[in-house]
């Protein structure tokens, strides 16, 4: 068991249910380390993005999610807004959605 | 020739900006697209004469008389994004957000900020209508502007061989950037993100058994 308490979006599960065993897998031991700490190796994200966290899978593939402690301490909510906030304990994740490469990344640079 | 990605990021960057620019500097909420397609384009002609390599916008003479279907393109989406709106385009907290946490790349890049912006203070204080008559009149080729045929090119992005100066941006920032302008990543973004707001979630048992 982490410290932290794994949840996820539909929208998630929906798209993990669309992936490869072996990549499901790896989303799953990576899922397992942010239980432990899911500040290491990750970092908040920009834009219209702010007040979540993204952890990189490889090179191109990404996962999206919202630690509640952070949210609440670093004044996150005016970005996440959550109706549930008072009942979700502070070791929460919310695991929301997983980026694919071919989503953003182009053939070439210039 | 289509742009790539990470292009089309760069140029809706600087599409924002100068919607920015026009609002902060110069007052402008409502910037309407015929402006729009005049001052890009004498941002990205400014920036091929200085042989800097930023935009990848390409434009073509029509009736009033600059256009890049690019321009068109990237203003519709970023209306349909969220970051622009109204028929005339005004600028929302989302591209606000986007600027602020992309400042750096103009800071890094002084040269072609400056040249961005020397354009632009120049051109959006101007009316529309008196604009577009001022470009109609600009020389070309022995020609001016108005002269030539519709669809004739007026610019091409430049290219990489011939620029002096190519726009300074990590790699890191231009995934975080192509991630937050991607109008794919966007749409299952905002819905997870709704789920999420609503208190919609599974359980570790649910999502893996």
């Amino acid at each position: 068991m982490g410290k932290y308490v794994d949840t996820y979006t539909p929208s998630f599960d929906k798209l993990l249910s669309q992936q490869r065993p072996e990549f499901v897998a790896q989303i799953k031991a990576k899922i397992a380390n942010l239980t432990q700490d899911p500040y290491h190796n990750t970092k908040l994200m920009k834009g219209q993005y702010r007040g979540k966290r993204e952890a990189r899978l490889n090179d191109t593939d990404r996962l999206v999610f919202v630690i509640c402690e952070e949210c609440r301490h670093e004044g996150f909510r005016k970005y996440n807004q959550c109706s549930d906030c008072r009942d979700a304990p502070e070791n929460t994740l919310v695991i929301a959605y997983l980026i694919l490469g071919h989503d953003y990344k182009g053939s070439t640079r210039w | 020739m289509a742009r790539t990605i990470q292009e089309k990021a760069i140029d809706r960057l600087f599409t924002l900006y100068v919607i920015d620019r026009c609002r902060a500097k110069h007052g402008i909420t409502d910037v309407s697209e015929t402006k729009m397609h005049k001052l890009l384009f004498y941002a990205q002609k400014k920036l091929i004469e200085c042989r800097c390599k930023a935009m990848s916008y390409s434009f073509i003479k029509l009736l009033y008389p600059t256009f890049s279907n690019e321009l068109r393109t990237d203003l519709n989406e970023l209306a349909e994004l969220g970051f622009l709106h109204g028929q005339y385009f005004r600028e929302q907290e989302k591209a606000r957000m986007i600027l602020e946490d992309f400042q750096h790349i103009f800071a890094t890049n002084p040269e072609i900020k400056y040249l961005v912006d020397e354009e632009v203070d120049k051109y959006a204080p101007v009316e529309t209508n008196v604009l577009v008559s001022r470009t109609k009149h600009l020389p070309w080729r022995n020609k001016i502007i108005d002269n030539l045929k519709n669809g004739t090119p007026l610019l091409y992005p430049l290219k990489l061989a011939k620029s002096r100066c190519v726009l300074n941006i990590s790699n890191e920032d231009l995934e975080d950037l192509a991630i937050c302008l991607s109008p794919e990543i966007s749409a299952g973004m905002e819905q997870a993100f709704d789920e999420m707001r609503r208190g919609k979630r599974l359980t570790h048992e649910e999502v893996f058994g």
